[in-house]
């Protein structure tokens, strides 16, 4: 049986969305946004907010940059929030927040091998906190072929307060997901336990590396590993939220994906924020 | 007193090599002398922290190892001319790489990371190189081992 690792990632790190996530459909006024044109890249950066706040949560915002080119999109948005090693052409990166009133913000935008930079604008919330201490990664895989094609959104979030992770079937059949980080079920630790004992120390040596898997389950294991896995139905998603003040660390976890038999589908690397030491 | 600080000096041969490994770091991180995309510096921080010490080392160990010249260490001085030159043909080289991969529009996140390694290293070689450079042309202790003439 060969496991095929995932044909597609697009992996996001935002600015987190508090509670009341929303991607504003109708911006209040124009939005800014620009294409941007060099000798190697081409792509969009868009900032834009929701017309009617949230009295729970604040405005709305959104940012996205799209690669509009025909290659791999490198680039680097610390005021969005927003960075990538390898956009695929035709893919977008995208953060939605929810956070106070409407400030807006003026910052550059790297990106390319060579450091070239574009002056953004970008609606924020006043007094939102720096994307340094909060984050949201959404990562999604698909793995198309002769198997049924697998889509699973992981989304892991800090907000200052509390940790957040949701994973979400988004393909076309039900599937059987194993998440670990080494040999601890994420399902059991982050769903079951009180506190999160997932051990960082490890994770935290590779928070540059984020593709450097943690480990490999050979075919045997990863077939009794299936077996033994959570079933997520079509559209069914699957949340955790843990308090906790502590700074954010990146780790990497395991996502094994297979059908409901237990056969594998897919495998993928995926980064997470868990309290620091 | 002089003689105190040329001795003092001759002792620190080393400090002339980490000069440029400094200058790589402030170009990394302050400056952009030779421009890199910000998120590969960390990268390049490392590879360029490895690099160096390394180069250092291995020019103090050679240096060390060569016996004084009375004519002047000609052969440290030609050494360290060689590595200087080197050192600028890796810096167009850089330069030469990223226009090529970027003339490659990669598909390949892989291959992208490939890549991304090259750059990085070759961001960090002429500094290396450069540091190799600057240890052996700065001063040598007098040793009791000479070249008879």
């Amino acid at each position: 049986m060969k496991r095929r690792l995932f044909a597609c990632i697009v992996l996001t790190f935002a600015q987190a969305p508090l509670l009341g996530q929303n991607c504003p459909t109708k911006p209040a006024e124009t939005p800014f946004q620009q294409v941007i044109s060099s000798l190697n890249d081409r792509f969009e950066w868009y900032s834009a907010y929701a017309q009617e706040p949230d009295p729970r949560y604040g405005t709305d915002f959104e940012r996205r940059v799209r690669n509009l080119g025909g290659g791999l999109l490198k680039y680097d948005w610390p005021l969005g929030g927003l960075y990538n090693l390898h956009l695929q052409p035709g893919y977008s990166d995208r953060a939605c927040i929810s956070y106070g009133r409407v400030n807006p913000e003026r910052g550059p935008l790297f990106y390319g091998r060579m450091n070239d930079r574009t002056d953004t604008s970008v609606w924020k919330g006043e007094g939102e906190p720096p994307a340094k201490t909060v984050g949201l990664f959404t990562s999604n895989f698909m793995e198309k072929g002769d198997d049924p094609e697998v889509q699973i959104v992981l989304e892991s979030t800090f907000d200052g307060h509390a940790y957040s992770y949701s994973l979400k079937n988004t393909g076309p059949t039900s599937v059987r997901v194993a998440w670990h980080h080494f040999e601890v079920d994420l399902f059991e630790q982050l769903t079951v336990s009180e506190s999160l004992k997932v051990e960082v120390g490890r994770g935290g040596q590779i928070i540059q590396s984020v593709e450097s898997p943690p480990e490999r389950h050979s075919e045997d294991s990863l077939r009794e590993l299936l077996k033994r896995a959570k079933t997520l139905e079509r559209g069914q998603t699957t949340a955790a939220r843990k308090e906790s003040t502590a700074s954010a660390q990146l780790i990497m976890t395991n996502v094994d994906v297979g059908s409901i038999e237990g056969r594998p589908l897919a495998g993928v690397v995926l980064p997470i924020l868990v309290p620091g030491q | 007193m002089l003689k105190r600080i040329i001795d003092a000096l001759k002792t620190i041969q080393a400090v002339q090599g980490v000069v440029p490994f400094v200058c790589g770091i402030f170009n990394n991180f302050l400056t952009q002398a030779i421009p890199i995309t910000p998120l590969l510096r960390g990268l390049a921080l490392l590879i360029l922290i490895v690099f160096c010490t390394y180069a250092i080392l291995l020019a103090l160990s050679f240096s060390n190892d060569t016996p004084i010249d009375p004519t002047g260490n000609a052969k440290l001085r030609r050494r360290s001319c060689a590595a200087f030159i080197c050192g600028l043909i890796l810096l167009f080289g850089y330069f030469a790489f990223v226009a090529y991969a970027n003339e490659r529009r990669l598909q390949s996140p892989v291959l992208d990371q490939v890549v991304d390694v090259a750059q990085a290293v070759l961001f960090v070689l002429p500094w290396a190189f450069w540091s190799y450079a600057c240890v052996l042309a700065g001063p040598r202790e007098k040793r009791a081992r000479t070249v008879s003439s």
